[in-house]
């Protein structure tokens, strides 16, 4: 049962979305004109296309982000059965937490998390 | 045929089309936006198979994580507007006959094969009996990876740190 | 889902590995390549949880296998990414067949 409803919100969804996309491009008035593709009001004019390389800095946020992202999902099940194991679970976890800590200091030692 | 089997075919559908799509189109951000469909399409399989934990951490680190980290890199080395140069006919020759004959052998002895299905009810896939095995020692627990993954991803951090510093002072 | 028999389940993480497949062999860019070895690592994944679910539904070592390739493969691409990065500032190209050169 749950799924038959599950089934319909996805037919929804999908409905809904194309419809409303759908409409407005059939219904709107278009009519272009140079001065409406503007920057809005204020600003220098752009230059170039938007697809510019970036700088190697974003790698390195991006790079800690995803290790310890990994670290939080192997965080999640300990902390589920924390209770019920108790001390020896707290011994593991320290280990695993520490090793990672010192991934962190290097990359603070390296200079890897602040900007440029 | 029930709803939750309708909504499979629909979503395997989904994730082999977007695949295809990500492997076959010529432009290489499109191709990592349609791994992250494809992927998003994984996860709601695992949530059919009542793997609720495995799908959360396939949003939380493919889709949260790796792809963020495929798109910096498209960012840092392409002018990401630009096409791909066409595959060399040659090379698409073998590749899909490579493939066509590896699906063909490893579909046959999937069908050669008589798997014991067992249809008992089992235990629970939640991240309590999950967390339960990872960290017990002795019957059959995992606690010997669970610590090694730690040195693992230490390892990484530390060598991506030296390549990628190197990279920043140049 | 108890309706869906295992071999689709099957099929579906087959065709999704030679799919996979067919990119590593054909893409001649880095990051292409690397998409294609993730395609590669989810179809098996797909593989490991049905086993888990239809044949042992009394174990979790599916799962386990599942956990930790996904931790293996967030390593794997940050390092492949690294080393990505750094080729292009190199040879200012991502492209496999141009990058011949070794150091000494």
């Amino acid at each position: 049962m749950g799924s038959v409803s599950i089934l319909l919100l996805m037919f929804c969804g999908f409905a809904f979305a194309a419809l409303a996309i759908g409409l407005g491009n059939k219904l709107s008035l278009k009519r272009y004109n140079p001065e409406k593709g503007e920057a809005y009001e204020c600003g220098m004019e752009t230059q170039g296309t938007t697809w510019v390389q970036f700088h190697v800095g974003y790698y390195l946020f991006a790079l800690v982000f995803l290790l310890f992202d990994v670290e939080i999902a192997f965080l999640y099940p300990w902390a589920v059965v924390f209770k019920e194991i108790g001390m020896v679970a707290f011994i593991e976890i320290v280990f695993f937490v520490l090793v990672l800590f010192l991934g962190l200091l290097y990359a603070h030692k390296k200079k890897a998390l602040s900007w440029m | 045929m029930s709803a939750s089997t309708i909504i499979f075919y629909i979503v395997s559908a989904l994730v082999l089309v977007f695949g295809a799509m990500s492997v076959f189109t010529r432009k290489i951000f499109r191709a990592a936006i349609y791994l992250l469909f494809s992927l998003i399409g994984i996860a709601g399989i695992y949530i059919l198979m009542n793997m609720d934990f495995i799908a959360a951490l396939q949003v939380l680190i493919y889709v949260g994580g790796i792809i963020v980290l495929i798109i910096f890199s498209i960012f840092l080395t392409h002018q990401a507007g630009d096409k791909l140069p066409k595959p060399l006919f040659k090379r698409i020759v073998a590749g899909a006959s490579m493939a066509a004959f590896g699906l063909i052998v490893v579909l046959g002895v999937f069908y050669k094969t008589a798997f014991k299905v067992t249809t008992e009810a089992g235990i629970d896939h939640s991240a309590r009996s999950i967390g339960r095995q990872m960290l017990d020692y002795h019957h059959h627990g995992y606690v010997y990876p669970f610590e090694i993954v730690s040195f693992l991803l230490l390892a990484a951090l530390v060598g991506c740190i030296v390549i990628a510093v190197k990279i920043q002072k140049k | 889902m108890e309706q869906v028999p295992l071999a689709h389940l099957l099929i579906l993480s087959s065709a999704l590995f030679f799919l996979g497949i067919y990119g590593f062999f054909t893409r001649r860019n880095m990051i292409t390549m690397l998409m294609s070895v993730e395609l590669i690592l989810n179809s098996v994944n797909i593989n490991f949880i049905a086993f888990n679910k239809y044949l042992f539904p009394n174990q979790l070592e599916g799962i386990f296998f599942t956990l930790f390739i996904i931790a293996v493969a967030a390593a794997e691409v940050s390092l492949a990414i690294a080393i990505i990065i750094n080729l292009f500032r190199k040879f200012n190209t991502v492209d496999v067949e141009e990058v011949d050169t070794m150091k000494f």
